[in-house]
């Protein structure tokens, strides 16, 4: 830290957005600082199940049918997402296990099955290409699926990357680009000061040295904080309505390959899917339990497991696909995702507060590599190849105001 | 899934010595008592018996047992115990509805041939032992090369000599035991190989308090010492096993000996046929329930790895969870009996059966014999122990650490190298997939904690332990589920 204090950009947050919006800023000239708390990929970026989805997910299904037309407008991402996922591995000229073979969403029950194709429809509309398939039909494309399968959609694109793997490619990536990385070091009070802003940043103390304290200044300010995204803004001065949720993995011993789509379930919570090592994933939002700390949520340490949620994850697995029974379950862990009210990412930055730039929310992971390309395009060019203003931090000014001491 | 899940007052994880124990101390005072262990019957591994429908002659007569034998007997079959056995305590959770009026409360789940029960517990007891320490070095992979307690498990409960020529090497006095035990059964022992100069074990000497506390143990390993030697066993001093050879299993191992910086030169090496090497380096306590819910836990090189730190009641630091016997610390099969009445004291305390006053006078004398033996296990850890450096300095490049999932050294030091920012023993598992297997890293999370420790130069505590992670041991869907 003693070359160099002033950046054009100081990301916040090592995870997969952070990653990748440093890699597409340092590819693009920019001069960079990313800063995490930990160490990278350690949060909801390393411990999700790597799954990439792009129909609509069941908690958006899940819900009023209004609502269900207002969470389609995610899907403009999802689509920029089929083509950053097809590209990253050469783009970063690396191994990511992407695998896009296809995903299904499954329906069991005739309300199911009228919910799904009221689904497949919309996303039609959007210009997402899903296919509906019916009994036998499912069977034929997935016979390791139980026979009490009515329809499923099919989405040729979806499948499957190694979250071990990405952020920390990226990662690497961004650094040979000439991006800075801060691991262990928290950002403090952020003071906007003319045109750039001013970070305060705290470097954990560690063998041989002791707690460090340093002021960097970046012309923009990228919170990518994922669920920690609301306190990056408090020091900030600024609202970020994101809010934390825990949440519950699953994984099995490895055997040979016998999935090779990712599966879910129109309305349950399910993800299924066999990575390259042979290991199942089994996951799909099932609920975890933060610890208390003088009587709040301690979003610093690991969530705690529901036992219940195993058992009911399992159940849904095992009868979806039945072959599952007798592997072993082998992990279970819980990670912490940042969640907003209307399901949709905040992404961008407001007008009376410029240069800080909010990338957080929806699915982090299948939209991760994407968040970060526009959010480089916004901070390079001034715009972005995709109109993010469905997602602009500024729907939620009138509500819950971004905005507060500037 | 069954019904609502049973409950009971006292769960008491393990069925050795400590268990026992303290099983004993809590009998009487009408409070449900449930005994789980993975094995057949109980006595734990210091008492490891043979089926019933096998009969083992002069089983374990050494006097090193008979205490806890005399243990074992008054308490097998006792009807006021739930003894469930061929079970495993796969999860443990803080239950967040406890039973009973100021009981934390635990809920955990136990998998057998059955299936999954889920039962609540008042007050529960860990005491589930330790597992031998693996030592990494060219060939330790091979079959053939085993714990020289786990030759000692099938001698006892099998009377299986684990074969025809054994070499034993480390720096454990236990592997004069084992050898000595081995020639009783008719086998061959090729030598007993240990890290420490000769003299080490005069060193005792200077804590006369604790050979007069502890002599019939140092009495009993003198006894064996000699008797090997008159049986014509070569035992070496100062030296360590740096390769096991052979294709498809052990044909041959490599001894060379230990320089004064800990490591090992390459010359003047003996190389020992054998077709098995025991290898007795030292124990790794079994801590991964009490740190599934979150006790606290420091590392002791020579103690046995993660200890879980208790107060003087043996409650963990979460409330409810007790420890007694090798989880808190190597320290053997006596100092465990103690321990599992100290903590069957601290039981009763808890669930209100005893008020402080009472609990005291049950304990007292075992705290005060605690003491001693705390002593006596302090100074064997630091007798027993390698070097520091033997821990990470035997492997070549291309050696496993992880056999589960196949990393080598190489692979980890290839990923710390490129990686700077990894820091703990948990960014290392994510990145290299080491502790990620089947084993669930029981056997490499000290290897890979120490490597990263020394390559960062930092300590263990920094590093951290992999995390640990419910399920306790692998377990199929289908139990979980029973279906």
């Amino acid at each position: 830290m003693t070359t160099n204090s002033a950046f054009d950009v100081v990301v916040i947050g090592g995870g997969l957005i952070g990653c990748a919006t440093a890699y597409y800023l340092a590819k693009g000239g920019a001069t960079v600082l990313m800063v995490e708390k930990g160490e990278l990929n350690r949060q909801a970026s390393g411990r999700n199940a790597g799954s990439l989805h792009f129909q609509l997910e069941h908690r958006l299904i899940d819900h009023a049918n209004g609502a269900l037309e207002q969470f389609a407008r995610i899907m403009p991402l999802n689509l920029a997402a089929i083509n950053d996922w097809a590209n990253l591995e050469s783009e970063l000229g690396t191994d990511l296990e992407v695998t896009m073979d296809g995903g299904l969403m499954l329906a069991e029950t005739a309300d199911e099955v009228a919910l799904l194709e009221r689904k497949c429809s919309l996303e039609k509309r959007w210009g997402l290409s899903t296919q509906l398939l019916y009994g036998s039909e499912v069977q034929k494309k997935a016979p390791y699926l139980c026979d009490e399968i009515q329809a499923a959609a099919f989405c040729a694109q979806e499948g499957h990357a190694n979250p071990r793997l990405v952020t920390i490619a990226l990662a690497e990536s961004a650094v040979r680009h000439g991006a800075r990385i801060l691991t262990h070091s928290r950002v403090g009070v952020l003071e906007r000061t003319g045109r750039e802003w001013r970070a305060c940043i705290v470097r954990d103390a560690a063998a041989g040295r002791d707690e460090e304290t340093h002021d960097v200044t970046g012309g923009t300010v990228v919170n990518a904080a994922g669920a920690w995204a609301g306190v990056v803004a408090e020091n900030a001065g600024l609202h970020c309505p994101i809010r934390a949720v825990p949440l519950l993995m699953n994984a099995t011993e490895r055997r040979e390959p016998f999935i090779p789509h990712l599966i879910q379930h129109v309305s349950r919570p399910l993800s299924v899917k066999q990575v390259r090592d042979g290991n199942i994933l089994i996951g799909g939002g099932w609920p975890a339990h933060f610890e208390q700390r003088h009587g709040r949520p301690d979003l610093e340490s690991r969530a705690r497991i529901d036992d219940q949620s195993i058992l009911e994850n399992l159940q849904v697995a095992q009868r979806m696909v039945p072959g599952l029974a007798s592997f072993h379950l082998l992990r279970c862990w819980t990670g912490i995702v940042g969640v907003t009210a209307d399901e949709l990412p905040v992404l961008g930055e407001v007008a009376e507060v410029p240069g800080f730039v909010t990338a957080v929310g929806s699915s982090g992971f299948t939209l991760g590599p994407t968040y970060g390309r526009l959010i480089s395009e916004l901070i390079l060019t001034g715009r972005t190849s995709i109109d993010i203003d469905p997602y602009s931090p500024a729907r939620f000014t009138r509500t819950n105001p971004i905005k507060g001491a500037h | 899934m069954k019904g609502a899940p049973a409950q009971t007052d006292v769960l008491i994880i393990g069925a050795g010595p400590a268990s026992l124990a303290a099983a004993s101390a809590v009998l009487g005072h009408n409070l449900s008592i449930t005994i789980v262990d993975e094995q057949l019957r109980p006595g734990g591994q210091f008492l490891r018996q043979p089926p019933r429908c096998m009969q083992a002659h002069n089983w374990l007569d050494g006097r090193l047992y008979r205490p806890a034998k005399r243990l074992l007997q008054t308490i097998e079959d006792h009807p006021d115990i739930d003894w469930r056995f061929g079970t495993t305590v796969s999860a443990l959770f803080p239950d967040p509805q406890p039973p009973g009026i100021g009981a934390a409360g635990h809920s955990v789940w136990l998998t057998g041939a059955a299936g999954m029960e889920r039962l609540r517990a008042r007050t529960v007891l860990l005491a589930s032992g330790c597992y031998e320490r693996p030592l990494m070095f060219p060939g330790w992979t091979l079959p053939g090369v085993m714990g020289a307690g786990a030759i000692q498990t099938l001698l006892k409960s099998q009377q299986v000599v684990s074969g025809d020529r054994i070499l034993l090497v480390g720096s454990h006095p236990l592997q004069l035991i084992v050898a000595d035990q081995i020639l009783k059964a008719g086998g061959k022992v090729a030598g007993v190989v240990f890290s420490q100069p000769a003299l080490a074990g005069g060193s005792i000497l200077q804590h006369p308090g604790v050979l007069f506390s502890h002599f019939l143990q140092f009495t009993e390993i003198a006894r064996v010492f000699f008797r090997l030697r008159r049986a014509g066993v070569r035992v070496i001093f100062g030296s360590a096993i740096t390769e096991a050879k052979g294709t498809g299993g052990v044909l041959a191992a490599t001894i060379a000996p230990i320089d004064s910086m800990g490591g090992v030169s390459g010359t003047g090496t003996t190389e020992f046929e054998c077709d098995a090497v025991g290898l007795c380096y030292g124990f790794l306590v079994s801590s991964e329930l009490a740190r599934q819910v979150g006790a606290e836990a420091l590392w002791s090189e020579n103690r046995g790895g993660w200890l879980v730190q208790h107060d003087e009641w043996m409650e963990s630091t979460v409330p409810g969870l007790f420890v007694a016997g090798e989880v808190t610390g190597m320290a053997g099969a006596d100092a465990a009996i103690v321990e599992g009445v100290i903590a069957g004291m601290g039981i009763l305390r808890s669930l209100g059966n005893l008020d402080t006053q009472q609990a005291e006078l049950g304990a007292s004398d075992h705290r005060r014999q605690r003491e001693k033996n705390e002593r006596f296990a302090r100074c064997l850890a630091d007798l027993a122990s390698p070097p520091h450096a033997l821990w990470t300095g035997l492997m070549a490049p291309e050696t496993i650490v992880c056999r589960c999932e196949t990393v080598t050294r190489q692979e980890l030091d290839d990923a710390l190298s490129v990686h700077t920012h990894i820091q703990t023993a948990d960014a290392l598992k994510l990145l290299t997939r080491i502790g990620m297997g089947l084993c669930q890293g029981r056997l490499c999370h000290s290897t890979a904690a120490q490597v990263l420790s020394v390559t960062r130069k930092t300590s263990i505590e920094n590093v951290g332990s992999f995390h640990a992670a419910v399920p306790a041991r692998p377990v199929p869907i289908n139990k979980l589920t029973n279906t």
